[in-house]
């Protein structure tokens, strides 16, 4: 499974430049994902993050909610979370432009 | 003819959800949450207590903003998230005054003792607290508003604290929003 997805044209503007993976508390997963704009101009982004089970089903918790991102031109930007449960797996990271740029 | 209909629904933690300057939205609060959570779970303050899962109390968050909300609002989300980790239990029998949260549950186990029985009494090893704080700051008919939301685990045995989370949410426009 994809683990990062940019919605619209997103894609052309972003690269992901690293996935990093960690344990805290003994058993529970933090990630972190290195976003780069690729484009001189600064960019309004709104992303989420959902923790996925070992069956692919999510994690009902507070990741699930959109922040909003400010990312600069041609810079470089990490977005971390925690998961909640040592069932989470694996994640999945949605980004779109914000509504108000 | 009225205006359409346009009222709907909104998932918890949309993007779309209305954007107030001047308070703190529902989306703030889960965002608040989830970023105060995931610090202290990387902090490792949890797992140093000798006992897991270790009995937490939480107590008191002081709404020093100028806008009334239930403190819930905030604890709640982060009671569920940090049942879910397994590695503390919240106390709700046990609080300042000897009143704690589930009054009902509380009378029925002071029952039970006084019956004899015998009920498990569990003291708090770690508690939180903290409040919420509103900083306003404007130029020409900009106005950006500052929501701290600083929360403390407290370890009572040595009565110090053992993690300081601080959250900033910021909110800067001339009027409020739909969505971001």
């Amino acid at each position: 499974m994809k683990r990062v997805e940019f919605q619209g044209d997103l894609k052309d503007v972003l690269i992901v430049a690293g996935v990093k993976q960690s344990k805290v508390n003994e058993d529970l997963l933090k990630a972190e994902v290195r976003l780069q704009n690729l484009k001189d101009k600064e960019i309004n982004l709104a992303y989420k993050i959902e923790w996925l089970d070992q069956d692919g089903m999510m994690i009902n918790d507070s990741s699930l909610v959109w922040f909003p991102l400010l990312i600069r031109g041609g810079e470089s930007v990490a977005v971390q979370t925690v998961s909640t449960t040592s069932k989470a797996k694996n994640f999945h990271l949605k980004v779109q432009r914000a509504k108000n740029p | 003819m009225g205006r359409a209909a346009d009222a709907r629904y909104l998932e918890d933690g949309s993007n779309k959800g209305l954007v107030n300057l001047e308070k703190i939205n529902a989306q703030d609060f889960t965002r608040a949450a989830n970023q105060l959570i995931g610090d202290l779970l990387s902090s490792n303050a949890l797992i140093q207590a000798p006992t897991q899962p270790a009995i937490l109390h939480v107590g008191e968050v002081k709404n020093d903003t100028q806008t009334y909300f239930d403190t819930d609002l905030l604890l709640q989300g982060m009671k569920r998230d940090l049942i879910a980790t397994n590695r503390v239990r919240i106390s709700t029998t046990a609080g300042p005054g000897g009143k704690g949260a589930d009054s009902y549950a509380q009378e029925v186990r002071g029952d039970l003792e006084s019956k004899g029985k015998k009920i498990n009494r569990l003291r708090p090893y770690f508690s939180l607290s903290g409040k919420i704080i509103e900083e306003t700051s404007r130029v020409d008919k900009v106005t950006q508003k500052d929501f701290y939301f600083l929360l403390t685990l407290t370890e009572i045995n040595s009565g110090t604290g053992v993690w300081f989370g601080r959250e900033l949410i910021t909110k800067q426009g001339s009027r409020g929003a739909i969505g971001f």
